[in-house]
Parts: C-alpha cells; sequence; structure tokens
C-alpha cells in the first residue's frame, strides 16, 4: 500500500467526520509573500468597494433596503460573542455619511475575533444592510489592509489582526442602527 | 463556535443540478466557496492553482449530481475539491521531478508488470475507506478531529493547535498515537502497511 493511497481513501471518508472536523470560518492559511494572485484579488475587492459606492450615490438606496445617512443613528453597540477567551475593548462605532466608519479599539487576546455589532435589540436577529457582495476593506495600524464581502445574510469575511491591533473598516454603504453585524475573523 | 455561511438550503441547490439550472452553480459558490477555497489553498498555495481546482469543483458536482443526490452538499464539494487538488498537486510535482517522464516511466512498467484496473483500484480504495470510517469511529472525538483536520483538510499543525485551543505538542502526540493505532488497525485487517 502507498502513502498516496491512503491520502486517496481518507479523501473518502464519512461526511460526518468532515463536517465534526470544520475549523471555524474555514480560515485560509496566508500566502506567503505579495503574489500576483493577491494582487488581483486586492484589486477585485478595490473594484466591486467602488462600484458598490457609485450605485448607492446613483440611487440604488431605495432597492437594497440601506438608509440614508441621516437616518442612521450613531454609536450602536459592539459586543463580542465569545471564543477562546476574546476580550474586546470596542464599546461603539462611529456612522458618518455615507461611507460609515466601523471603528474598533480592541485588546485581541483569544485565537479567534468574532464580534456581533448593532443595537441591543437587533443582536442576534442577523438582518440584511448591505447588498449582496458588498465589499469592505479594513487598514490596520500599520497599514495593512484587511478585506471581506458580505455574502447572504452573515458578513462572515476574513480579517487579519494582531494582539492589540486597531482595525478600521470603512464600509460602502451606511451602517443602519437597527442591523446586527457579524464578522469572523483570525488573530494572525 | 462554528461559523458557517448561510445561504440557500442544500436540498433547493441540489433539486437545481437535478433540474440542471445554472444557477446551482452559482448558489454552490456563494454558500460554499470559501469552504473549497480553504481546502483547496492548503494542498495547492497558489492562487492560480486554487481558481482553476474551484472551476474543477463546479464542474466536477454539475456533472456528478445526478445521478448523485448528496444530503450534505458542503462535504460532497469539499471532497470533490480535495480529490481536484490532489490530482493537481501529484501532476505538478510528476513534472516537477523530470518534465513529467519519471511519471511516463512508471506508467510504462507498470504496463509490463500488469496494472490493477481502474474498477479494482477503486474497490480497493474503497474497502481501505471502509476501514479507515471503522477506525475513526472507535477513537476519541479530539484525536478523530485533529486526525481529520490534518489529513482530511491538510492544515498545518500549528493551526490546529489554535482551532482546538491545544498546545502543538499536544497535537504532535496526538497525531502520532492516532497514525500508530491506524497502523496497528490495518495490519489487523489485512493491510501491508
Amino acid at each position: 500500500m502507498k502513502e498516496n493511497d491512503i491520502i486517496k481513501a481518507i479523501g473518502n471518508i464519512d461526511d460526518s467526520f468532515i463536517e465534526e472536523a470544520a475549523p471555524n470560518g474555514f480560515v485560509k492559511k496566508k500566502s506567503p509573500g505579495f503574489t500576483l494572485g493577491l494582487m488581483g484579488r486586492w484589486a477585485g475587492a478595490f473594484a466591486v468597494f467602488v462600484l458598490a459606492a457609485v450605485l448607492v450615490i446613483n440611487g440604488i438606496r431605495p432597492f437594497t433596503g440601506v438608509k440614508k445617512a441621516e437616518d442612521v443613528s450613531p454609536d450602536p453597540a459592539i459586543t463580542s460573542e465569545g471564543t477562546d477567551g476574546v476580550s474586546v475593548n470596542a464599546p461603539q462605532f462611529e456612522t458618518s455619511g455615507k461611507d460609515a466608519v466601523f471603528e474598533l479599539n480592541g485588546n485581541f487576546t483569544g485565537d479567534e475575533l468574532a464580534l456581533i455589532a448593532g443595537t441591543d435589540s437587533s443582536l442576534g436577529e442577523k438582518e440584511t444592510f448591505l447588498t449582496d457582495k458588498t465589499v469592505f476593506v479594513g487598514t490596520l495600524e500599520d497599514g495593512t489592509q484587511c478585506w471581506g464581502e458580505y455574502e447572504g445574510n452573515l458578513l462572515n469575511c476574513l480579517i487579519l489582526v494582531r494582539e492589540n491591533d486597531e482595525i478600521k473598516l470603512e464600509f460602502a454603504e451606511p451602517v443602519p442602527a437597527d442591523t446586527a453585524l457579524e464578522i469572523a475573523g483570525k488573530v494572525e | 463556535m462554528r461559523k458557517e455561511t448561510k445561504g440557500m438550503e442544500d436540498s433547493r441547490i441540489v433539486e437545481m443540478y437535478w433540474d440542471r439550472d445554472e444557477e446551482a452553480i452559482r448558489q454552490s459558490e456563494k454558500k460554499y466557496g470559501r469552504y473549497c477555497g480553504a481546502i483547496a489553498h492548503n494542498i495547492l498555495f497558489n492562487r492560480a492553482d486554487e481558481d482553476e481546482c474551484l472551476n474543477d469543483t463546479w464542474i466536477g458536482a454539475w456533472n456528478s449530481i445526478p445521478p448523485q443526490r448528496p444530503e450534505k452538499l458542503g462535504p460532497y464539494l469539499g471532497k470533490i475539491t480535495r480529490n481536484a487538488a490532489l490530482n493537481m498537486y501529484e501532476k505538478k510535482h510528476a513534472e516537477k521531478r523530470g518534465g513529467g517522464q519519471t511519471a511516463l516511466a512508471l506508467d510504462e512498467l507498470a504496463e509490463v508488470i500488469g496494472k490493477e484496473s481502474d474498477a479494482e483500484k477503486q474497490a480497493a480504495l474503497a474497502d481501505l475507506t471502509d476501514s479507515i470510517n471503522g477506525f475513526l469511529r472507535h477513537i476519541e472525538k479530539d484525536a478523530r478531529v485533529i486526525f481529520v483536520q490534518r489529513y482530511w483538510y491538510m492544515y498545518s499543525v500549528e493551526e490546529i493547535a489554535k482551532f482546538n485551543g491545544f498546545s502543538v505538542s499536544k497535537v504532535k502526540m496526538s497525531l502520532a498515537r492516532t497514525r500508530e493505532k491506524l497502523r496497528v488497525h490495518l495490519e489487523e485487517e489485512g493491510y501491508t502497511v
């Protein structure tokens, strides 16, 4: 029996074992270096980000359910949903204009970061507030950028942060007060 | 805490495949693109290859459903991705070893000594999978999760330690013990390891 046989045989094990072992958030490894593929991904993310902003400006807002800036209540709460001793000190975020700025000043002490933002009454409801495939980008203190895509009714994204990093995520569209937001990330 | 990207129900997506509705591919990509992407990434570690592998996954799903009707679409697509990625990995490494000549030469020699048919190979692999399933059912959950994360998902020992809140040494120890138990199990079942 060759090692290939074992690897291939393991490939067809019961689905229940595969599901059981699925890591949280299906986190990817970071690729070494700055590859062309990564550049392409960044370019794509930026392009969709710009497109989303333009669509909002051009009046698609009524069809997306996104409210105007003046409808947005400031300072919704942010709470962390516990994974592995995550501790986040990010009591509020601010919204301003069409480019709502979501700012976390967190102390990340765990391996994973899972946050839910929104008003207390809406936490856990996970209502949608961004259009499908809206892209957001974030910048860490050292200039490292992160990005994510909003899909379905969960914002399930990849955020690269280190302990005690400050994350600043700029959204393409306003964040209404009565919505919930979930971010899944991983401390690198 | 387990996180899944919410989307259309698996059963609805599978129905779309059966109805030959191409929306099934878009919905599969939307719901499981990131999951399958992580699997491809862990094996290939090359963006272009990963993208090609994901395309193969959607095509593979389109070609196999019907006749298949998977109850759990995630693992089903994951298996297609994993197989495609491993095939791509083997092919790339064969090319690196000698412009594909080593693999070709071995194939030519295999014809001389007689080659197992594909059907025989598949049957042998299915038997081996059954044996491994039986083994996994009877080991502790932590050991099983670590084993599958390492040898199915191909995550590094360090990542597995992070996912589960274990030390790296604990993960290494668990893997070593499980491998040894698997070796004994397979020998008992008549496999030459």
